[in-house]
């Protein structure tokens, strides 16, 4: 087992160390008055060794305590981890040793539990089992050599089944609090880096991209400025390529290309941001770059609006421009409507109508549906 | 227009102030600057320009608390730079003629401000879709009468088919001469109909604000 040595111990961690020492420290004590009535009424025969076995562990108890406040990652090495678990065999196996026959109430029966929680603590839900069962061995082989097992092999079961329970959920809770504190961690982390990135470089980048004369250097902060905010958001996962991109943002990237190419201003104005199946989406872009491109080629748009909404369970996406415009009456091959717009959009059964007039621009209206073959 | 505009600036980055000032151009003139809602509200009360530009976030309760303070004072505009926000909507309901993105460029935010200055919305495709998008919000949560045929047990003030239709289309981008045309009606009419939008979506909202006190049990 790969064990680190010196952990870093969470704020959790420091809470659990110093309950699990002041724990320790009670018990001890409480374990020492029971050897000290039970040796003055004559059950426990061997007070000398008890108390011999109890100084060392109320000394170890009180400086958990302290280690547990001082430097609490010294209480997390698999040194400390070890010598708390012979302490807590050395007081199973005493408790067998020094009393003599049989005793309502055994000094250690408590203490013996730190150890144990303390594994789960350090190693987790497998650590604080293994520590439990193993305790639990180490009492079934201390109660056999001094009584013998016969009629004693339910309390013995027991207790290693008890034990052993108690440092597995000990271990599994202290892993269900780490990860708490993780994701807590990293919430506040990003809320605090959101909110430095929205007084900062979100101003900055919007003052490029209302002050700048370079196309270019516009549509890279518009491109950063986007994909900042959407980090802000907590969609960072999602891969900045293609098919990581919703619907809108796939949409503003594609006038982000044309307004660096092209003169003319693309504007995305979204209701909502539909999620079709991956063939409509494809089908979908395609036919609005094309649109677009014919605005700016043949009509020689200054400004095209893309809209996007989603009101009955298809995607309405229509492209608007201030363009020269045509009539729909007379002749639009050429322009590339046929086979580039309307043919992916009814491949997976959407529709496509044109509205033009000479003189007051065109509009492309595209509907299709979320899944291909649900018609719109 | 001859005469120059007085206009208030209200934002919590200097660098902003500063940058406005300078682009603003000869049309305008920077009567105040203010870093926070509080002075914001002092300086317009003070001044009373014939525009308000606000940040939407800004220490002392941002755009929202100075559009709740002065929108009858002065025409507010905010600047944002995101539409995503939240409570962008909420200071269009308050009051506000309308919000421009921060990264608006020059021509088209001079533009925009001379218009608002007159009174007139600032009214973008993009706000025009953040109104499509609330009211059909709005219209989900009717518990009964969510076309709007029952005005006694409706809550919210449902928009028109008229005032749907001139939405859609400003969302499209058209302006309000060519949706005018398309609708057969005139572009005073069609602003008109955008006006009214903004007064439901003031008054849906403080009736979802009575509701949801009703609701909770607040009188």
């Amino acid at each position: 087992m790969n064990v680190r040595w010196a952990a870093e111990p969470t704020p959790t961690d420091r809470g659990a160390l110093f309950g699990l020492g002041v724990f320790r420290c009670v018990t001890a004590t409480w374990a020492v008055v029971v050897a000290l009535i039970d040796s003055r009424s004559g059950v426990l025969v061997h007070p000398s060794v008890a108390l011999g076995i109890l100084g060392p562990v109320l000394a170890w108890s009180v400086l958990t305590v302290v280690l547990a406040r001082r430097s609490p990652g010294v209480m997390l090495t698999a040194q400390a981890q070890l010598l708390d678990f012979l302490l807590g065999a050395l007081v199973v196996v005493g408790e067998w040793v020094t009393y003599d026959g049989a005793h309502p109430l055994r000094f250690g029966a408590m203490w013996q539990l730190a150890p144990v929680l303390g594994a789960g603590l350090r190693f987790g839900t497998l650590g604080g089992l293994v520590a439990g069962v193993g305790l639990g061995f180490v009492n079934a082989a201390a109660l056999g050599l001094a009584e013998g097992l016969e009629g004693e092999l339910l309390a013995a079961l027991s207790a290693i089944v008890l034990l052993g329970v108690a440092g597995a959920a000990t271990g599994a809770i202290m892993d269900r609090l780490r990860h708490a504190e993780d994701d807590l961690a990293e919430a506040k982390a990003r809320e605090r880096i959101a909110r430095t990135l929205h007084d900062g470089v979100l101003q900055t980048l919007a003052a490029i991209q209302r002050r700048s004369d370079d196309e270019e250097l516009v549509a890279l902060a518009r491109r950063q400025d986007r994909d900042l905010r959407r980090w802000i958001r907590g969609e960072a996962g999602t891969a900045p390529a293609a098919g990581g991109r919703t619907l809108v943002e796939a949409l503003h990237d594609l006038a982000d290309r044309v307004q660096a190419r092209d003169a003319v201003a693309v504007e995305i104005v979204a209701v909502t941001d539909p999620r079709p199946a991956t063939e409509v989406r494809e089908a979908l872009l395609g036919a609005v770059s094309e649109a677009v491109t014919n605005a700016n080629k043949h009509a020689s748009a200054s400004r095209v609006t893309v809209f996007v909404d989603s009101p009955d369970g298809a995607v309405h996406c229509s492209v608007c421009d201030d363009g020269t415009g045509f009539d729909t009456a007379g002749t639009v091959s050429g322009l590339g409507i046929d086979g580039s717009i309307r043919a992916p959009v009814e491949s997976v059964g959407g529709t496509v109508e044109i509205g033009s007039r000479p003189g007051e621009g065109t509009e492309v209206c595209i509907r299709v549906p979320l899944d291909p073959g649900n018609g719109p | 227009m001859n005469r120059r505009l007085r206009v208030v600036v209200a934002d919590d980055h200097e660098i902003w102030r500063s940058g406005l000032r300078a682009d603003l151009g000869d049309d305008f003139v920077v009567v105040a600057e203010a870093p926070d809602a509080p002075e914001a509200i002092r300086a317009v009360r003070r001044e009373v320009p014939d525009l308000v530009l606000c940040d939407l976030n800004m220490p002392g309760g941002g755009g929202l608390a100075v559009v709740r303070a002065v929108a009858e004072v002065a025409p507010v505009v905010i600047l944002t730079v995101s539409e995503a926000e939240r409570d962008l909507l909420d200071t269009v309901a308050a009051g506000a003629v309308g919000y421009l993105l921060k990264s608006t460029r020059s021509a088209d935010l001079e533009a925009a401000l001379r218009l608002a200055a007159e009174g007139e919305p600032v009214f973008s495709p993009q706000l025009a879709a953040l109104l499509i998008g609330e009211f059909r919000r709005l219209a989900s949560h009717e518990p009964t009468g969510a076309t709007g045929e029952d005005p006694r047990g409706a809550a919210t003030t449902p928009l028109s088919p008229r005032e749907r239709e001139v939405l859609g289309l400003v969302a499209r981008g058209r302006t309000y001469k060519q949706v005018g045309a398309e609708l057969f009606i005139s572009p005073k009419t069609v602003e008109n109909h955008v006006r009214n939008t903004m007064a439901k979506l003031h008054l849906s909202r403080r009736n979802e604000l009575i509701r949801w006190a009703v609701d909770h049990g607040i009188d």
